[in-house]
């Protein structure tokens, strides 16, 4: 019986593969970038909602969550 | 800054909500116990020494799909689970942060939000106030003295319920004299 780890050992990273990595990775910092927008908006309705001093703060946290998704998602662009 | 932790805060400096009165005043805001914190912060823990272990176990298995990876492909991956791992840190703690439930001289006020996608806002005015119950059930709950308080009211809203909240004897006893006061009783609770 084949070892299903085995499927991947002594894989040399193929140019297919590298195609099928860099989809998936683009495709998932893609999606989270989203998720990461969604959460800069819900901030935005939760500091409304419950209003402290760290609002200011947390919008802050947030937008440069939101933004290193950007730059890795950029990143991923031009280095792979 | 004590907001920021505490689980449970009498009479909370800088805070209000949505829809307060000029003549409100917030006497007490009180969200999960810091138990219930456990399982997202061990979680997170997983997270974050997971590319170590995954890597490890690799290597240990003479798999070399990673190791064949160029460079920027290993960097990539790396940064953007970390990133990913923040969020989830993050997330779970606004999550934690922001479902609170609020006592003031007026009303009970439990706002809740779940999974970032989800808000509900609902108050039940003191005067409204039928009925109290508290419960401690479980050893968890037991051992680090939390529970929930069982809200019923003569309004609209036929129940309000503070889950998992750290010392809710006391929670039931501070409700229960604010509605007492509000409807002319005039008892006070003992700090």
């Amino acid at each position: 019986m084949i070892n299903f780890l085995e499927l991947f050992s002594n894989t040399t990273a193929s140019g297919g593969l590298l195609l099928a990595v860099k989809a998936v990775l683009l495709f998932t910092e893609a999606l989270y970038g989203m998720f990461a927008f969604v959460v800069l908006r819900q901030i935005d309705l939760m500091s409304k909602t419950f209003k402290t001093d760290y609002a200011g703060f947390f919008k802050f946290v947030a937008l440069a969550h939101f933004l290193t998704v950007v730059a890795v998602f950029l990143l991923s662009l031009i280095l792979l | 800054m004590k907001i920021l932790y505490c689980s449970y805060l009498e009479d909370p400096e800088h805070a209000s909500f949505e829809g307060e009165d000029k003549d409100e005043k917030i006497i007490l805001t009180v969200r999960k116990h810091h138990i219930t914190n456990t399982k997202w912060m061990m979680m997170a823990v997983v997270m974050f020494y997971l590319p170590t272990l995954v890597r490890t176990l690799l290597v240990l298995n003479g798999i070399t799909f990673y190791a064949d990876l160029p460079a920027s492909y290993k960097f990539i991956s790396f940064a953007f689970w970390y990133v990913l791992t923040f969020g989830y840190i993050f997330t779970s703690y606004l999550t934690w942060f922001y479902n609170v439930h609020l006592v003031t001289n007026k009303r009970i006020i439990d706002i809740d939000f779940q999974g970032l996608i989800h808000r509900r806002f609902s108050e039940a005015f003191l005067f409204n106030v039928e009925d109290l119950t508290h419960q401690i059930s479980g050893a968890l709950q037991i051992l680090f003295h939390y529970g929930s308080v069982h809200i019923q009211t003569a309004g609209e809203l036929r129940e309000l319920e503070f889950e998992k909240i750290p010392q809710p004897a006391k929670v039931q006893d501070i409700i229960s004299d604010l509605a007492s006061i509000t409807k002319g009783g005039g008892r006070k609770h003992n700090d």
